[in-house]
């Protein structure tokens, strides 16, 4: 096994600490490879101590999140200016489309006082993390994602959402962002 | 013209004869290129320099072979593992199974078909503690699995490297090549190869026999199901196996049987025998198969 | 660079994506069906009398990959579809999958 730890000696004034501390691709590779280890752990943890419950609590949690990450956003009425805008800040993090069966006219689909339209996420840190150590998807950490998700919209439209998963694959999932307008 | 040379470590040279098995392709190899070095063919005892190709085969297992491997790289552009115990350890990873200490027990002193003797000390080499594969000690520019590789698959391989060309090989499991048909069929208990009868036509694992053809890397033409037998899995792992960490042999061929059958996981799991030869026979000396978290293989070898 | 380029793909979001061409190599496929039983928008079905899959329905293919991810034999080819990133994978295993021939 190539596990050559080599030690990293270097001086520290408290101005200008060493180059060093950024470390190489290599490192990166490391720190990420156990961190998506122990956040799976914890997740399955969770989802053992909590059962369901773990992942109204993760849910919440996610949902404070988006608000937060949204405030900067321009709000706006139109939900597919709203996801547009979004896919800015949230899509490099993880990218989604939009997404319609052949048959369908247009992206959403409108319902007495709720829209709904359908997301495809494709890159998802969350998958990531739940295939590196073989968990399945679903759980807590799905759940953290769709309260990010969820959260970031109710905040750009002022209104209530949620999100349902209708499949999970290796390259995408698909969901449903069903808003119900209103206010909240 | 394109100088290669065979070098073969702890092998059964059965990958130098399916070089040796391109018969008439033969010829075309040696349109373009000179085998300078070959110590199953040829009586040339030390390697040449400038070697443009090398093709090492079998595993890393006493000293000497260390030596050999290291070497090789020095004096060659582009170094080849080739067969399935230079890629992965193959079948010579069993003897990871047992300590050193048994295996040489085992084949000197306490051997039941000849006379006890001490373990030759003078001239041969010393054996490593474990069994590696080449890449554990030297940079490999190629892999290519097989036990050994096909003759059409080599000379697929072979030909267009020798002229420059990237070759197009294809990468599917042995399922690809297996002319057998998988139907889910409902059963509850796995056979053991020698029980029973298999149908012809029929996938093994719709019939309860445990095949690792779904997560075995194929390019074989099928030979074994052809002929009635079971996959071993002498490929090595499929690509999909190998490359994701939460995919393993073992588990792969659970969930395939699982799958298949109806049967839980877990009955599966109870019904899987001698993990250690059926499953990971050709693979215990990989560090890529030991790493994986899901791995039985840390479970298995003594070290 | 490489951000900025991403910015400008964010902004087609809403025009979602070109369809998939799917390809399977019949002498690949096993006839298990699993495939068809898998995936989520019915793309696929069993040809009655070869009894291997067939494409019928690429347009709702979102290339979720759950066909690859259980054919025992990597029997179909989806072209030119978004590469979702795969950062768990470990580099060195890269580097050996690449140089496997």
């Amino acid at each position: 096994m190539d596990m050559e730890m080599e030690e990293i000696r270097g001086t520290f004034k408290p101005e200008i600490i060493p180059r060093e501390t950024g470390g190489k691709i290599g490192d990166y590779e490391a720190a990420l490879h156990v961190l998506m280890k122990f956040v799976g752990s914890m997740s399955s943890a969770l989802e053992q101590v909590s059962g369901r419950g773990a992942n109204a609590i993760v849910y919440q949690a996610g949902k404070r999140m988006g608000h937060d990450a949204a405030k900067m956003l321009e709000k706006t009425d139109d939900l597919e200016k709203a996801l547009n805008e979004m896919g800015e800040v949230l899509g490099v993090e993880f990218y989604f489309e939009m997404w319609k069966p052949k048959g369908q006219e247009g992206y959403t689909i409108e319902s007495g006082d709720k829209t709904e339209v359908k997301l495809l996420f494709m890159d998802c840190v969350v998958r990531q993390t739940l295939r590196r150590t073989g968990l399945p998807q679903k759980g807590p950490l799905c759940y953290l994602l769709y309260g990010y998700m969820v959260g970031a919209v109710e905040e750009v439209m002022s209104i209530k959402g949620k999100l349902d998963i209708d499949h999970v694959g290796p390259n995408a999932c698909l969901k449903t962002l069903t808003i119900k307008w209103g206010g909240k | 013209m394109v100088t290669i040379a065979l070098e073969t470590l702890a092998s059964c040279s059965g990958c130098e004869i399916s070089i040796l098995d391109l018969h008439e392709d033969l010829l075309k190899l040696l349109e373009k290129a000179e085998l300078v070095y070959a110590p199953v063919l040829m009586d040339v005892k030390e390697l040449p320099d400038n070697i443009d190709i090398a093709i090492v085969s079998g595993s890393v297992r006493n000293e000497e072979n260390k030596e050999r491997l290291e070497e090789l790289r020095t004096k060659s552009s582009i170094l080849i593992a080739y067969g399935t115990c230079a890629c992965y350890g193959g079948i010579t990873g069993m003897a990871d199974l047992y300590t050193r200490d048994e295996v040489t027990s085992r084949t000197y002193s306490d051997n039941p078909s000849t006379e006890s003797a001490p373990l030759p000390n003078e001239v041969v080499p010393e054996l490593l503690s474990i069994v590696h594969p080449a890449a554990d000690f030297t940079e490999i520019d190629g892999f290519i699995p097989g036990c050994p590789p096909k003759e059409q698959l080599t000379g697929d391989i072979l030909i267009p490297l020798i002229n420059n060309e990237a070759p197009d090989v294809p990468k599917k499991s042995v399922c690809a090549d297996c002319q057998r048909e998988m139907e889910h069929v409902e059963y509850d208990k796995i056979h053991r190869r020698v029980e029973g009868s298999p149908e012809d036509g029929k996938c093994f694992l719709s019939q309860g026999y445990v095949c690792l053809g779904s997560v075995t890397l194929g390019r074989c033409g099928g030979l074994c199901t052809d002929a009635g037998v079971p996959c071993h899995g002498c490929g090595g792992p499929s690509l999909d196996v190998l490359r994701e960490p939460s995919h393993d042999i073992y588990n792969g061929v659970i969930k395939r049987i699982a799958h298949l059958s109806n049967m839980p996981e877990k009955d599966v799991e109870k019904q899987m025998y001698d993990l250690g030869h059926v499953i990971y026979g050709f693979v215990i000396g990989s560090t890529i198969m030991e790493d994986k978290l899901v791995s039985k293989i840390p479970q298995l070898v003594k070290k | 660079m490489e951000y900025l380029s991403r910015k400008q793909k964010m902004k087609k979001i809403s025009r979602g994506f070109k369809m998939v061409e799917i390809e399977i190599d019949e002498d690949a496929c096993v006839g298990c069906g699993s495939c068809v039983d898998d995936c989520p928008n019915n793309v696929y079905q069993m040809n009655e009398e070869t009894w291997k899959t067939t494409v019928v329905n690429a347009d709702d293919c979102m290339a979720c990959l759950s066909c690859h991810e259980i054919c025992p034999s990597q029997a179909m080819t989806h072209r030119d579809i978004h590469v979702a990133k795969r950062l768990y994978i470990d580099r060195k295993v890269n580097d050996v999958l690449e140089k496997i021939i």
